[in-house]
Parts: C-alpha cells; structure tokens; sequence
C-alpha cells in the first residue's frame, strides 16, 4: 500500500474508529472474511424466506377457501372420501345453519397438438359444489356468472385465466381423470387476500358436471359447514364429531391450517440445517482470519498495552472489528438472501410445492443478522481472547510464539465429541419414523456437535494427508512442491482450519449422496426382485407422499384388459396417512385386488403360506410391511381398527409384506377394504404385464396410443422408465439440499484465498530470495498454486473421507433401525467428481494470492520488514 | 527526610528476574538496586545479556520481578495484578520504543492521542495537549500524516509526544536512537534532555555511548547486576567504562544490535 497523506474519514476518536482503519488497512482479509458472513447469512435468509414463503402460501391457501367456513368436515387425517349421505346427517344437526359438500380434482391444460401440458402452471385445482348453497370461500366474482350445470361450464380465478389468455366465454380443452373435456368459460373470480399459488390455478364448475368430470359420483372430499348465528363452534363441533363417529375429522379451518404447517416443519428443520452450514463453516474461516490478524499485530498489541490499554479494552477492539466485518457481511447477505430465496422458491416449484412470490418478512431479516452478527462473535471470541492475553512486553519483542503443533488432548477431546455424536445423529435423522420437528432439532444439534469433532480431528487427518500428496507434487515440480508444503506445514493448526471449512461441507455432500444412493440401490433391487410388471399407468407427475394427485378413472383398467398384449394388470390405490392403522407413524395405505395384483407383481409375504395371505385380504385382512410390522411390533394374528369417513372395523394381520416402498412405511388391504373404510373409489396406479415378453414393446405403444386419445393427463412407464423416475425424485430431493450446503464450499474457498494471502505476506521475504537468485514469477506462481492444491485436496480427500465413514454408519443404523434391507452404495461418480473439484478450488482460490506473490518485486520483498 | 524522599521518584531493590524452570532457567536480574531522583535523566547500559531491556520492562511496568521491590514516588507495584498495572502504565509511565511503534493506520495526532483512546479516557479531553505536543516536538505541520508518509526521526518524536500525553511521572526510553541516522538521533536525544531540563524523570536503555552521555547518571549492568555507576557529560569516559565492561564477557557475546 503506498502512503497516503491523509487517510479518508474522520479523525480517529474511538476504537470502533481504529477498528475501522485497521479493516481498511487489510482490505482482501477484511472482504473475504465478511463475504464469508455474507454467503452464510444469505443462504440463511434465503431459506428463512423460503420457509414464511410456503408457511404463508399455506396459510392464504386455506384463509381463502375456508373464509367464513365454521367447521370443516373430511376424511380423518384430510384423506379418504365422506359418503355422499353424509352432509344429510349434517344438515340434521342443531346448530347447523348450512352445509355445502365439495369435490376437487386437478386439471391440466392441453397444446395445441393435443398433448398435455406437463409445466407447473399448466395445473388447475378444481373444485366441484353446489352452487344453491352459501358460498363460504373469500372468492369475489369480477365477470360472468356461476357455472350452470348440464352445460360443461368452469369459473376461473382471474389472475390464471388471464396467464392463460382466457376470457368469460371462451371455451378451453382440459385434461382431466375422465379424459380430455372442452368447457366454456362461464366467470372470473379473484381471492381479495391475493392468493398467489406460484402458477397453479384454481377453478369451480357445477357438483353434477365435477361428478362426471372428475369421476367421483357419490363422495364427497370435504363439507363446510355455517353454524347459526349464536351457536357456539366448539360444542357444535364436538357435537358433530360424536354424530359423524369415528373416522370422520371435523375440524375448524384454524386447526386444518396448523396440522398443514405443522407437516411442514420436520422439512423446515432440515432446510434449516442445511443452510446454516454455511455459515457454521464460517466460523472458522473468521477464527482464522482474526488469528492471523493477531499473529501479524503482535508488536502492535503489546504497544496498546505498554501504553495502558487494559486485555480488556484490546479484546474489545477486536470484537468491535469483528461486529463491523459482520454488520457489512450480514447486510450484503441479506441482499444476496433475497436473490437465492428466488431460486429456493423456483426449484419447489419444481417439486409441485404450491408456493406463492416471495414473503419478504422482517423477522426473517433480523433472525439471518442475528445469527450472522453471533456466528461472527463467536469465530472471533478466541482470537479476541488472544489479543487480550498478549503481554505488554511484545511491544518491544515483537513476534509471536511459535506454531505449536496439534496436542493428543485435542484428539482425546475431538474423538469424545465426534463419535457419540456420529452415533447420536444417525439414529435422530434416520433412526425414527417419526415427523417430530423436535427430533429434527436434536438431529441439527447433534450433527453440529460432530462438526466441532470433526475440526477438532481435523489436524490428524489433513496435516498426514498434506504429507502424502507432497510425495507426487515434490516429484513433478521438486522445487515449487517442496517450498510449497514447508509453508502448509509451517502453520499446521492454520492449514487444519482452513481445509476443515472443506471437510465440513464436502462430508455433508458425500453423505446426502451416499444415504441417496443407498435408498435407491435398496429400491431398484426390489424392482428387480419382486416387480415383474412391464408397464405403470398413473397420472403426470404423480408423487406418492406428494399433493392431492387426480385419480384415474376406473373405466381404464378394463380397457387395459382388453388390449390383445395384455397378459396381466391391476390397479393400486394409494392413500397417503399421517398415522397408518396399528402403529401412528406416516405411511401410504397400499389397496389392491390380492389375485389379479399377484399375477403382475410378486411381493413376497412372510408369516403365513401365500394362499392364506391372499384369501386373508380379500376377506378384509391387513399386510404391513415387514418393517412397519417390526416397528410397531405387529404380528400376523393381530386385530387393528381400521377408522375412515366410510366406515370404521375391526381387521386382522394376515401377513407381513416384505416391500421397503414408501421407505418401508406401508399396510397394504383389499380394494373393497379401502373403499369401504376409507372411501376410495379412483385407482392411482395401474400395472399391467405384457402377454409374452416379446409383446412388451407392443403392449407399451397400445397402452400409450390409448391414453394419449383418451386420457392425456395419464402416462405409462415401462419398468426402466419407472425405476428411472423413482431413483431421479430420490435424487432431486438430496440434489436440492446438496444444492444448499454447495454455498459452504464457496466459504471453503474463500478461506483458502485467505489464507494463502497471509503465506505470501509471511513468505515476501522468502519469495524475494527466490526471484533474486532468478526464480520466474511462473515459478513463484506455481509455489502458491501448489500450496492451494496440498489445502484444498487434503481437506477434498478428508472430507470425502468423513463423509463415507459417517455414511457408512448411518446406512448401518438405519439398517438395525428404519430399514432393514438397506445396503451400503457408494456413489463413485460423484465422489471422483468432488475429488475433481478438490484440484478446481484449489487452483481457483490460488489465483489471487499467486498474482500477488509473483508480482513482487525481489527487492522490495528483501527489503520488507 | 521528607524533602529528600520526595526527591527520589523511582526506588528499585534487589530486582530477581528468573525466566523458565530448572536446568533452563536463567536469571536475568539477580538483585539490582537502583534510584533515580525526580527530574533526573539516567542511562543504563551494559553488554548484551546483561539484564538491561528485563530491567527496564520491570521499572515500567511491563513485566514484574521475581523478587524484589520497585516504587515509583514511594507507591510499590511489584506485586500489582494486571488492572493495576495496566493502569500505571497509561497514567504514570511513558513509554518510548526502538522501533517507535506507531499504529501504521493511524495519523501522527491520532497515534498521540492514542493513549487516551485506549485507556478509555474521553479523547476530547486531549485534543488541546496533543496539539501543543505536537508543537513541542516541532511536528505540527505533519499531524494529519500517516507514519510511512514520516522519516524515522520524525516517527519517534511523535512516539515520544504520544509518550508525554498524560504528563508521565516517568519516561522510559529502550533504544530510542537505536534505529535512527545519527543527526535524527541527535534531535530525539536533543529533545528528552530538554524534557529533562523542564523537570521530566527519563531512564533511557542504550548501546551509545555518546546518547548516554548526555544523561546526568550512567548505571552498567553485566550478568544482571549494577556493577558501576558513573555520571553524565564525557563520551569518552563512558565509551572505555562500557569497554572494560564488556571485555572480560567470552568471546561472541556482542552488542545487542536490534
């Protein structure tokens, strides 16, 4: 820095003013420590926004259609069809003062070439009521009138009428679960709370019309209910309840919008979670920063205290640094926050998450600088400590004392933390079925605990592994490989920390990649065991534990049938509960027709001879999975209540079911089980089985041309393409969280700048020697190159390291655990591509600080003092 | 007798310093006494090794003794905690370093105020002072300037106009020409004898005969012990007491040259 006369701003009168210059006066440590905070506090901010966004989507979503809705009446756990009686029974009960019954269904619009769209915003939540009663949604007509039924009628909200170019009039084609239909557009409304479903549209026709439409002609989905003015809703709420029986959930639209936010937290812990690791990573690339300042500003520190500054007043000064670093960091971060909320929002849209525009909310602001502001307090607490304890004395020695390497007391403390801690978060994250956001904060905190073990232990790892890949770098470049690993071990405890921000988060990347691999070989290997089928019929889209998916129409199966190519086939229907019967953990209800199914598929039953199993379901008997069963300790013998808004029995446990489906979670009963109890009435799935293997490729191009020209919205998968399908929503899943601790190894990189900053400036002199006996700047610039390769390929090769231990713990956890059957895959590809982007850090990160060093001019650098 | 312990400022007995443990220790004082009268200038010199620098970290407050009493104005802080120690060396000793050490961000006129800064005390209080000390020291016209943008001469008399913010009972000097050109060191030397001539008390840690002598009282210490004494005024004298003090040292021990 060449001497300026006068430096900018105002004199200096306080210690955040000295502060201040001292930041100024290292200005690529001070950027990069605060664009540390910054990349921490905005993927925080970005997931906080993401977060209130959905919560909020939920909550207009529900405020908007419940309105001046009293009670709600559905199925127990919002799933399953209430008989078309019903709303007879409730319009008997004093207090009611109406009741209105709806059914719903999700459309898709149609190209002009007859195909369905498949986009997000191609989708349309229709809701089939009765026009005659009470209104009970916010909705506002702004043009044309209600659909009248008999005539194919549909009313649009306004806002995705008009994306689609539609008007009062005007006719639009649908697919829908009884094919594809031409309706005229009869009205417009609009919700005044300006709901805002991130492209999916909502729409109303005519209850006769839906019925046929939607292929749902004696149930009801849900019944709203007005009570009389001056009943109390709590007593005609328990009154309803007693009379509906079991089965049936009334509730408030207050406690639907709760139970809907409260599903949605085990997913936001984890979002959370995740991206607090960026910042946690930053941590130390502050600890590391402010220690170096430290270390430089020995001399300097001694003299504030020969000149009776107290250890006090010099630790203040650095906390005070350390809270400018973090105000600017943590605002940038904001503004880098709301740009990543964007794209956080738009890939759950991706997901066929219903999310709105962003919810930019103050509190989220504050929580992302809060915790910016105290992720930075506490990286530099210890240099700050350090700064206190330096004595009075330094100001006329100088120099700091030498690097002392890592001791067997922080191996002993670092094992204590990492292990236990290791144990512990397999068994929170993978160990239990529950949804319990509590669980999900034990896991986090666990799993930080074993992050501070593993920086601990991070010194016994990369400090070997630096000596081991010295051995090729000294071969190819002797002279650059061994000045370069000299300065990485100069520093140990510096380079540990540095290569540790890696460790962190490219362990995390390996186990979300290993923990995906694992459940998808698991899965494929049942496909290859036990699904003979050739080709799976369901609609566009369809998700198993996903949103409410349209049904398909039961007219299809036994057009299916009739296919001249058709060896087999046979519907599922799947039905996803909060509590699966006989136990009261989350899991799909599986129904199928036990005979026709088994000539397509072959599951495999234990705990009773196969024709037992089998003539047991069809008389109303229940499978659980074998894991489900072992989990809830079910036995074959044993009698569950069975309680849906169709009725409520007693079944027995005739079999055990060995399918890790649906990870496991499943009960699988009869068709007519499922109907009777549950109302379901629409398959999800249909599977058929070609008549000879050489009559697949047929089979497969007679079941598409039949749903392309009568059911659209419908696709068949032949069995590559479904196991493809599955094994990509796995990977998507853990592709998006990868996607978000991605941000943490950008503050990897990031430390590595740093600190390859502070060895040129230590080594100026040494590297001032190497140009005056005629060293090339290439020369001084490979040395640094190789000295960020040794950093970012130690901590790359730790942490791929880290990652495949830990992983291989959980697998086998959740193995005597959750999922029985789960074997260990290791991802390879992706673990030789991090090993690939170990060598790109690290020759990214040396570009600045190798400029740097080979622009030094010999002279001056001997001269540097 | 009240009149004559007035005139004593600082009172040094039997100063021990032990450093490390066992067959490494090494003692760097092993029992000096020493006085120095109120606006007295004292010099003490003495080959490397010989205690000098441990002996004036202890008389400043730096460091303490293992053994031993020091008093300044009759107020012993050899066993002072760290609190008071620290508050000693912001309010009644001054320090002047060999390599001047300014903080290199900030400007002459803040690195005078600085002992103010950072003891807490209010910094408009000092305002005035660090101006009229910054005339003292003749580097008015250079307050607003940053310390690489000043010769090394300059550098130290705004070191020694930071030293004299908070009027010090007593200035201590380590080496304060032990890095300056002989004419910039003359100024420096020129200016603590004018200090001292106004009623300062200076001890002043030096290897130049000709900066000692022109302190009122030379002490030389060899092996962590006062083993002479001789007063100011003649170079000469001084250079050849130095001499025979180092010369019965084994051959390699040199001059601290830092």
């Amino acid at each position: 820095m060449s001497p300026r006369r006068r430096p900018a701003g105002a004199t200096v009168t306080s210690l955040s003013g000295m502060g201040l210059r001292s930041l100024r006066a290292r200005p690529l440590r001070s950027l990069l420590t605060a664009g540390a905070v910054m990349l921490g506090v905005g993927m925080m901010f970005g997931v906080l926004l993401l977060v209130g966004t959905i919560h909020s989507t939920f909550t207009q979503l529900y405020d908007s259609i419940y309105g001046r809705t009293d009670v709600v009446i559905s199925g127990a756990q919002s799933q399953g069809a209430l008989p078309v009686s019903m709303i007879e029974r409730v319009r008997a009960v004093s207090g009611v003062r109406a009741a209105s019954g709806d059914i719903g269904s999700i459309f898709r619009t149609v190209n002009p070439d007859g195909t369905v769209n498949r986009a997000q915003t191609a989708q349309v939540y229709v809701v089939g009521v009765d026009y005659a009663q009470p209104d009970m949604t916010t909705a506002r007509r702004v043009a044309g009138h209600d659909p009248i039924d008999g005539r194919n009628q549909i009313q649009l909200d306004r806002d995705w009428a008009a994306r689609h170019g539609l008007k009062v009039g005007d006719r639009v084609r649908l697919s829908t679960p009884s094919g594809l239909v031409t309706l005229t557009v009869s009205g417009l409304y609009t919700f005044p709370g300006g709901l805002n479903l991130g492209g999916y549209g909502t729409a109303s026709m005519a209850l006769g019309d839906a019925r046929r439409i939607m292929d749902k002609p004696a149930t009801w989905d849900e019944i709203s209910v007005l009570a009389q003015p001056g009943v109390s809703v709590t007593g005609l709420r328990a009154t309803l309840a007693a009379r509906l029986g079991p089965g049936v959930e009334v509730s408030t639209p207050a406690t639907k919008t709760s139970e809907a936010l409260d599903q949605l937290s085990a997913l936001d812990v984890v979002l959370y979670f995740f991206s607090g690791i960026a910042l946690f990573v930053g941590i130390f690339l502050i600890l590391n920063s402010f220690n170096m300042t430290i270390l430089q500003r020995m001399r300097e520190l001694g003299t504030l205290r020969a000149l009776g500054a107290s250890g006090g007043r010099v630790a203040q000064s650095i906390v005070l640094e350390a809270a400018i670093v973090a105000s600017v960091g943590s605002l940038a971060g904001l503004a880098l926050g709301a740009g990543l909320a964007v794209l956080l929002v738009r890939a759950m849209q991706n997901f066929g998450m219903p999310v709105s525009g962003i919810d930019f909310s103050p509190s989220a602001a504050v929580i992302a600088v809060g915790i910016g502001l105290l992720a930075t307090l506490a990286g530099a607490a210890r240099p700050a400590l350090r700064a206190a304890r330096v004595p009075p004395v330094r100001a006329l020695v100088g120099e700091g004392e030498p690097p002392r390497p890592p001791g067997a007391r922080r191996a002993v403390i670092g094992l204590a933390l990492f292990l236990p801690s290791m144990l512990a978060g397999g068994l929170l994250w993978f160990g239990t079925t529950s949804t319990s956001p509590l669980i999900g904060i034990g896991a986090a905190l666990t799993t930080m605990l074993m992050f501070v073990g593993m920086v601990m232990l991070a010194p016994f790892v990369v400090l070997p592994l630096v000596s081991l890949l010295a051995i090729p770098l000294r071969w190819l470049m002797p002279a650059e490989g061994r000045l370069a690993t000299d300065a990485a071990k100069a520093s140990p405890e510096r380079t540990a920390a540095t290569a540790a921000t890696l460790v962190i988060a490219l362990s995390v990347v390996v186990v979300n990649a290993t923990v995906a691999a694992s459940f998808i070989g698991s899965i494929q290997s049942e496909f290859d065991r036990a699904f003979s089928r050739d080709l799976t019929v369901q609609p566009i889209g369809y998700q198993e534990m996903g949103p409410p998916q349209p049904g398909i129409s039961t007219r299809l199966l036994a057009q299916i049938a009739a296919l001249p190519q058709t060896g087999a086939v046979a519907s599922r229907r799947n039905l996803y509960l909060r509590n699966l019967p006989g136990g009261g953990s989350q899991g799909v209800l599986v129904a199928y027709s036990p005979y026709s199914y088994r000539q397509v598929d072959k599951v495999s039953y234990s705990g009773a001879p196969l024709a037992t199993v089998l003539g047991g379901m069809a008389k109303g008997g229940i499978v659980p999975s074998q894991v489900y069963a072992d989990e809830h300790n079910l036995h074959v013998g044993d009698r569950v209540r069975l309680s849906g808004p169709s009725g409520s029995r007693m079944a027995t446990v005739v079999g055990l079911a060995d399918t890790y489906e649906a990870g496991g979670q499943t009960v699988q009963m009869s068709l007519q089980t499922m109907a009777a109890v549950y109302g379901v009435h629409t398959d999800s799935q249909i599977v058929v089985k070609a008549s000879s293997p050489s009559a697949r490729g047929a089979l497969e191009r007679s079941v598409s041309a039949l749903l392309a020209r009568d059911y659209p919205g419908l696709e068949a998968q032949s069995a590559a393409a479904f196991k493809r399908s599955t094994t990509d929503a796995i990977n998507q899943q853990f592709g998006f969280f990868n996607a978000i601790v991605a941000i943490a190894v950008v503050v990897g990189v990031l430390g590595i700048i740093n600190t390859l900053s502070m060895s040129v400036i230590e080594r100026t002199r040494e590297i001032g020697v190497l140009r005056a006996l005629g060293a090339s700047r290439w020369r001084v610039r490979r040395t640094m190159a190789n000295e960020s390769l040794l950093i970012s390929l130690a901590g790359t090769l730790a942490g791929i390291l880290a990652g495949v231990g830990i992983a291989i713990v959980w697998v086998l956890s959740m193995r005597s655990t959750t999922f029985p059957g789960l074997s260990l895959n290791l991802p390879l590809s992706l673990l030789g591509t991090i090993a690939v982007l170990g060598v790109v850090i690290g020759v990214i990160a040396a570009i600045l600080p190798a400029r740097r060093a080979a622009r030094l001019e010999p002279l001056t650098a001997i001269r540097y003092e | 007798m009240a009149t004559g312990a007035q005139a004593i400022a600082l009172e040094a007995h039997d100063l021990v310093k032990l450093y490390g443990e066992g067959s490494v220790q090494v003692q760097a004082l092993a029992g000096v006494d020493l006085q120095v009268a109120r606006g007295e200038f004292v010099a003490i010199m003495g080959p490397s090794g010989s205690g000098k620098s441990t002996l004036l970290h202890i008389l400043g407050a730096l460091d303490r003794p293992t053994r031993g009493t020091v008093a300044i104005h009759g107020r012993r802080y050899d066993t002072l905690d760290d609190r008071a120690l620290t508050r000693l060396r912001g309010e009644v000793f001054g320090f002047i370093f060999q390599f001047f050490n300014l903080l290199p961000t900030l400007t002459a006129a803040e690195n005078v105020l600085l002992p103010a800064l950072v003891s807490g005390a209010a910094t408009a209080d000092y305002a005035q002072r660090t101006d009229e000390l910054l005339a003292l020291v003749g580097l008015s016209d250079r307050a607003g300037h940053l310390p690489a943008a000043m010769s090394g001469g300059e550098q130290q008399r705004v070191a020694i106009a930071r030293a004299l913010l908070r009027s010090p009972e007593l200035l201590l000097a380590d080496e304060p020409t032990g890095n300056l050109d002989s004419a910039s060191g003359a100024t420096v030397l020129g200016l603590l004898r004018r200090l001292v001539d106004d009623g300062q008390t200076v001890v002043m840690v030096t290897h130049d005969g000709g900066a000692a002598a022109l302190a009122d009282r030379i002490i030389f210490l060899r092996d962590g012990l006062v083993v002479s004494e001789l007063a100011g005024g003649d170079d000469g004298r001084v250079a050849a007491e130095l001499r025979s003090v180092t010369a019965s040292l084994p051959p390699g021990a040199e001059e601290e040259t830092r």
